[in-house]
């Protein structure tokens, strides 16, 4: 069974929406601050899947070090966080970015919203949906140095490739693993990160780990 | 054969994928499955299934020479600690340290934490 659920998460990537929403990026703030090291916070939830922020938390550690940053372990960042009286996405907004600097060392901090988090079943379709907003702080100056969204969505196939037999083997095989189980969204927030980190003019520069730093800049300037 | 059939698929949209990623930094093993347990699962069990996947994980970067994922270090201190062990988790959060300079403020205040605890 557990083979069945592979190829349906490199499906997803298929129908993978990009969210690019506004005009082109400006990064003169983040070349500005060249951050080493990023600290992610506990997401706010705008969902009302209460377990969506810890989820999340799990998979977004892997796409931000890929890129060459330092990145924080997000479980201990989280305990030292609720040691110091921030238990959560609410208050974590209202802290001033330096406390974060002085507390872990961080260059930055990054906060995710969590905008989508649901399973829609429509007649004969079904589409699970992953979105968030994140927004990098510098912990200096305290200004945001990055800001993006994703929106991943995973449909049955129940549209367009109805027709075809593989449309239809899709379909039922999404259809069958959305209603056997309780659905893992860890695929669908994988992705969410990954793309929102190296999606071309939108995502984040290179940072000191990969080979690409300070060499990949032109991409992002203009 | 329908098994047949999404492999093909698969097969494709992975190398569809992989056209446009750069190759990977690090070897991460199980360390998104060991978040996941810790999340998951908060009872002792869960926590040394977790610390048993960061485990193996280290000792094959050892064994290849490789350089462990941000995070890995400290995060396995993190457990040891939890788990009543003050000075090995000491001598990863100085691993930590030493590996990925950025972390050196937040290690060095964590350990001397430790340590003034400790009892003389």
């Amino acid at each position: 069974m557990k083979s069945a659920y592979l190829p349906i998460a490199f499906l997803a990537v298929l129908s993978l929406e990009a969210c690019a929403t506004g005009p082109k990026p400006d990064y003169s703030k983040f070349f500005e601050h060249q951050p080493r090291s990023i600290l992610i916070v506990p997401p706010f939830n705008k969902t009302t899947a209460v377990d969506a922020p810890g989820f999340f938390l799990t998979t977004i550690s892997q796409p931000f070090a890929e890129k060459g940053y330092y990145v924080f372990p997000v479980f201990l960042t989280r305990d030292i966080l609720i040691d110091m009286g921030l238990p959560d996405e609410g208050v974590l907004s209202q802290v001033q970015p330096q406390r974060f600097r002085e507390t872990f060392g961080a260059d930055a901090v990054l906060f995710v919203t969590i905008k989508a988090w649901s399973t829609a079943y429509v007649l004969l379709a079904s589409a699970v949906t992953v979105e968030a907003a994140y927004k990098l702080v510098d912990t200096d100056s305290g200004e945001v140095i990055w800001e993006a969204s994703q929106r991943v969505v995973q449909d049955s196939g129940g549209g367009g490739s109805g027709g075809s037999l593989v449309g239809a083997l899709v379909g039922a095989a999404v259809k069958a693993a959305l209603h056997a189980v309780i659905t893992d969204y860890r695929p669908l927030a994988r992705q969410a990160n990954s793309f929102v980190v190296i999606k071309r003019r939108q995502g984040l520069p290179t940072g000191p780990y990969g080979s690409d730093y300070q060499k990949d800049y032109a991409n992002y300037r203009d | 054969m329908i098994s047949r059939t999404f492999q093909v698929l698969a097969l494709w949209a992975c190398l569809g994928l992989m056209g446009c990623a750069p190759p990977s930094l690090y070897d991460w093993g199980q360390y998104e499955d060991s978040l996941y347990i810790r999340q998951k699962d908060a009872s002792e069990s869960g926590q040394a299934e977790a610390f048993k996947m960061l485990e193996v994980m280290i000792q094959e970067a050892d064994a290849k020479n490789y350089r462990v994922p941000p995070g890995v270090y400290a995060d396995y201190g993190y457990l040891l600690f939890k788990q009543g062990k003050p000075d090995q988790a000491i001598t990863y959060f100085r691993k930590e340290a030493v590996l990925y300079k950025e972390s050196k403020y937040l290690m060095d205040s964590i350990i001397s934490r430790i340590e003034q605890r400790k009892p003389q």
